[in-house]
């Protein structure tokens, strides 16, 4: 279950660093 | 089999979507490049970057409005589907088993398993929680992604209205703009019409091998059923 465990981690973190950083391309006014 | 082999084959699905996701990042990445050099061209401006292009908010926003209406789609599907059932349909339960159904057949507090989750097992607002977690997490994505859709797309009207010479608009003001709720119902109308044509069209078609069909030789009738 490790592998699986990491997986869940890596998907979580994509969507919350994507987030994050076009959240800041909104509020630069890029 | 080596220990390689098999962290790839117990994690085909999420490893081959993810990578298809970044396939596809990619792609949008250069056709959105295009598509915006060619606007540019057309209003007397410079062509920009492909970095110049991945960092500015016309790129986010194009992106984040379709994360948006996934999420939307798998929290609403999570939620509908533990109320609502179709006759026939795979995606449903059995028609008499609509609503969170009992602690004994979910095994939550003293009906939990050796191997259960704890918080399956332990009871109070953590089970209350855990419970909900998978549409309580889909739902919370969508907000967020929803909220940076606003963010993006504002940032990105603004710099289209400059570029036309006219005036830039609030956050709030972008709230009311066409442009933001063509942009989000756009998406959500696509994801209902596949959503509600999964749960009927599986009721009398079929792929073999596939959990989200019935047996091929289900009967028509059989709700609830996956192969």
């Amino acid at each position: 279950m490790g592998s699986v465990r990491v997986l869940f981690v890596a998907y979580l973190s994509l969507i919350g660093l994507g987030l994050v950083y076009f959240a800041l391309l909104g509020l630069l006014g890029r | 089999m080596t220990r390689l082999r098999r962290i790839v084959r117990d994690n085909g699905l999420g490893l081959a979507f993810g990578g298809l996701f970044l396939a596809t990042l990619i792609g949008q990445a250069f056709a959105g490049l295009a598509q915006f050099n060619e606007q540019q061209v057309a209003q007397g401006s410079e062509p920009v970057s492909l970095p110049d292009y991945l960092t500015s908010s016309s790129f986010a926003v194009d992106v984040v409005e379709n994360w948006q209406s996934e999420y939307l789609q798998f929290f609403l599907y999570v939620f509908a589907t533990v109320w609502l059932v179709q006759r026939g349909s795979p995606e449903s339960k059995e028609l008499d088993q609509a609503g969170p159904e009992s602690d004994e057949d979910q095994r939550v507090g003293p009906h939990a398993d050796d191997d259960s989750p704890g918080w399956a097992r332990v009871g109070g607002w953590r089970t209350l929680v855990f419970s909900r977690s998978l549409g309580l997490v889909m739902g919370v994505i969508f907000l967020l992604c929803w909220g940076v859709q606003s963010l993006a797309g504002w940032a990105a009207y603004n710099s289209e209205q400059l570029g036309q010479h006219q005036d830039p608009v609030s956050w709030a003001g972008y709230l009311a703009a066409p442009d933001f709720w063509s942009r989000t119902f756009q998406n959500w109308q696509s994801e209902m019409l596949a959503v509600g044509s999964m749960a009927v069209l599986s009721v009398y078609l079929r792929q073999r091998g596939s959990p989200e069909s019935k047996p091929v030789g289900a009967a028509h009738d059989d709700t609830g059923q996956t192969g």
